[in-house]
């Protein structure tokens, strides 16, 4: 996919573990992973609202777009 | 009445079609056998058998025409009948063990699984022939039916990946 979460940076940068994160914003930890890991199909407004607060930072630090081919599914 | 998960129509129906099966091979078998010894009588000389093939030549079995026309046919012709039954019993199973698996997800209120479509064209492939074999043709309509249904499970099982995948 040619957009790149960069969550796991953002959290190494702030020191905060997956399942601290997952706990403060209500989410499981299988779907912060599934969200690390970049295998999310699509992310809710509320959740990136949720992490911006969490980390103090925008949604632009979070996101990196690489290109390449678009994605077919 | 619920449908889908525990104590739901689909659970109870999950643990009910075992037996169905069970119950259907055991028919299956107990009137291969009779009829194996109707049609192919042979003299071993032991009372059950005798009196088998005596019944199927009594004036009253040979009273119904169908089955006279069929005592009156060739080995060979008669031979084909038990694998036809046969076909039958093996469609009736194969549709008996897709629909407990479907049920089975059911059950773990797992509906829209691209699994559960497959299942759902399986039982549709296996019901078209044993709609043609035993001459219900009602339950080839049945069979379109299950067609779109499969195809709501399949566009279904597109939108559950994408909620799943949604964070």
């Amino acid at each position: 996919m040619p957009i790149i979460f960069r969550l796991d940076r953002v959290m190494a940068d702030r020191k905060m573990p997956l399942n601290e994160l997952a706990r403060r914003i209500g989410l499981t930890d299988t779907n912060l992973s599934i969200l690390k890991t970049g295998k999310a199909r699509a992310v809710r407004i509320a959740t990136l609202d949720a992490i911006c607060r969490e980390l103090d930072c925008q949604p632009g630090d979070l996101f990196e777009h690489v290109p390449g081919p678009p994605d077919t599914d | 009445m619920r449908y889908f998960g525990e104590s739901s129509l689909s659970s109870v129906l999950h643990r009910l079609l075992p037996f169905a099966s069970v119950g259907v091979f055991l028919v299956w078998l107990v009137f291969t056998v009779l009829l194996s010894l109707a049609l192919f009588p042979c003299s071993w000389g032991d009372p059950v058998t005798r009196g088998i093939a005596e019944c199927s030549r009594s004036a009253e079995a040979l009273s119904d025409p169908d089955w006279a026309n069929l005592v009156a046919m060739p080995a060979y012709v008669r031979a084909l009948v038990l694998p036809y039954f046969a076909l039958v019993v093996f469609l009736l199973l194969a549709i008996l063990h897709k629909t407990r698996k479907l049920f089975g997800n059911f059950r773990e209120n797992r509906v829209f699984l691209p699994e559960n479509s497959t299942n759902l064209r399986s039982i549709l492939f296996l019901l078209i022939p044993f709609s043609v074999l035993t001459a219900n043709f009602p339950s080839l309509l049945v069979s379109l039916i299950l067609l779109l249904v499969a195809e709501i499970l399949r566009s279904g099982s597109v939108l559950q990946e994408e909620h799943d995948m949604t964070v």
